[in-house]
């Protein structure tokens, strides 16, 4: 049999995808002698998905310390609840963005925060700056098809009209509800409650399209 | 009568922003409508989308290094601990247990309940030792339902170095990382054997650094998943046609 083998040190988990990343994670964290293993596991995701994660928490929370404070605890809780993780129900990005998002939602209720500015800060020209770092083990065609699909995503928000990217920005990233933000623009909640129907039916009727949602 | 399709309402659920009677009349809904479940499910999908068309920012690089020690300091509060009193459940027995054996042991009947009790608990206990152990050795070996993490476990040779091969599925790549592993004199490397139906394939030779921690990336025509199991043994350096050295770790699918 003919077995080509690549010795490589210290860029390992770089090879690994996220799936066996968590599985490492899940296995390891907690076991003293396996400290450096999960350092370097939990190292590669953040590599990967840590700008992503602190962006949503700055969006959402608008503060900085606290942004880096929800980062932290993202990955605590991904390293705990490894385990947990069932790549049935979603990419393993998802999950991180899942947790990311209700830890952020979390603290600012926990905070009494009332987010001051209702701007939408969804990217604005389209572009997307890549998420998915070069060290991905899939293909270059793999990694380049990703970062198309973000770039599709980013433009259906850009293309939606202001207003409903506004009440999608401050349902997703600050997690007020259909009343809260009537509230905050001062809009009836039948206009909220339309923008906010209007702007998913088209994402969701757009990602479909695109063979990006089933 | 059929109650009608709740389309409308389904959005504001999935970005989890619909009011409280409106959530639970959802909630209600679907339960008992298979179209909107299918329908959420969608709309579900599509919010998982919405972060990617935030505006990215630059975190402060020091944040690389604060989640790690976060992760280390949760790591050591995580590690498994022995029962004791610390715990609310045994802290509550902890302050009665005196005072209930005394009633106890005072009567016969409570003599025998005692003695039935404390054999009860052992056989509880040994019977959830091996359970514990049979929930760990699953954990370690199906993971996930595309990678088989395999545990290798030090031999006589080297009882303290232990070993992982992970092996997706269907994929010709795997990786081996091994820990606490004896560094060898430069003339020898360690050598991964392939083992299946007693057939053993070279997989590859590999040093470790000063710390014994070494990995090895392979990659085979077949599936790596149709090996039955994997070896370590000491080879002169460059590596051997077939093991000619000590075993120091082993371990099988």
């Amino acid at each position: 049999m003919d077995i080509r083998w690549v010795e490589v040190f210290n860029l390992e988990f770089s090879a690994l995808d996220d799936e066996a990343l968590l599985a490492v994670i899940a296995a390891e964290f907690g076991r003293p002698s396996a400290e450096s293993i999960v350092n370097e596991a939990v190292l590669a995701l953040y590599d990967r998905y840590g700008k992503l994660i602190y962006s949503v928490a700055y969006h959402s929370t608008g503060n900085i310390e606290t942004a880096e404070e929800i980062t932290q605890d993202v990955f605590v809780r991904v390293c705990k609840n490894a385990h947990t993780y069932r790549s049935e129900k979603g990419k393993v990005i998802n999950w991180l963005v899942s947790i990311t998002r209700h830890s952020s939602i979390d603290e600012l209720r926990r905070r009494r925060i009332r987010p001051e500015h209702t701007q939408v800060q969804w990217i604005e020209d389209g572009w997307i700056e890549s998420m998915v770092e070069t060290s991905l083990p899939d293909s270059p065609e793999q990694i380049a098809e990703a970062n198309i699909q973000q770039h599709q995503i980013s433009q259906i928000i850009a293309e939606l009209p202001l207003q409903q990217r506004q009440v999608l920005f401050l349902a997703f990233f600050k997690g007020l509800s259909h009343s809260q933000i009537a509230d905050r623009l001062g809009e009836p909640l039948g206009t909220v409650k339309s923008r906010v129907r209007l702007a998913m039916q088209k994402l969701r009727d757009r990602l479909i399209d695109l063979g990006i949602v089933e | 009568m059929t109650e009608e399709h709740i389309f409308d309402l389904l959005p504001g659920y999935a970005l989890g922003i619909l009011d409280d009677e409106d959530r639970l009349h959802v909630t209600t809904h679907l339960m008992k409508c298979s179209i909107c479940a299918r329908e959420l499910k969608t709309y579900s999908a599509a919010t998982d989308q919405l972060a990617f068309g935030v505006q990215l920012e630059s975190p402060d690089p020091n944040l690389k290094m604060k989640v790690l020690q976060s992760v280390e300091a949760a790591a050591r509060t995580s590690a498994p601990v022995e029962h004791d009193s610390r715990l609310p459940f045994f802290g509550k027995i902890g302050a009665n247990w005196q005072e209930s054996l005394r009633i106890l042991l005072g009567r016969q009947a409570g003599l025998a309940l005692a003695v039935l009790a404390i054999f009860l608990v052992l056989f509880l206990g040994i019977n959830n030792y091996l359970l514990w152990q049979q929930v760990n050795d699953l954990q370690v070996r199906l993971p996930g339902d595309n990678v088989q993490f395999i545990r290798l476990d030090g031999t006589d040779k080297a009882p303290e170095s232990i070993g992982y091969m992970i092996v997706f599925k269907n994929n010709r790549y795997g990786s081996l990382t091994v820990e606490n592993v004896p560094v060898l004199d430069e003339a020898y490397q360690y050598q991964i054997w392939l083992m299946k139906d007693g057939e053993r394939t070279n997989g590859g030779v590999f040093s470790v650094n000063d710390s014994g921690y070494g990995v090895l990336q392979v990659y085979s025509k077949q599936p790596l998943e149709i090996y039955d199991s994997f070896g370590i043994t000491i080879e002169p350096a460059g590596g051997s046609p077939e093991p000619t050295g000590e075993r120091i770790l082993d371990g099988g699918l």
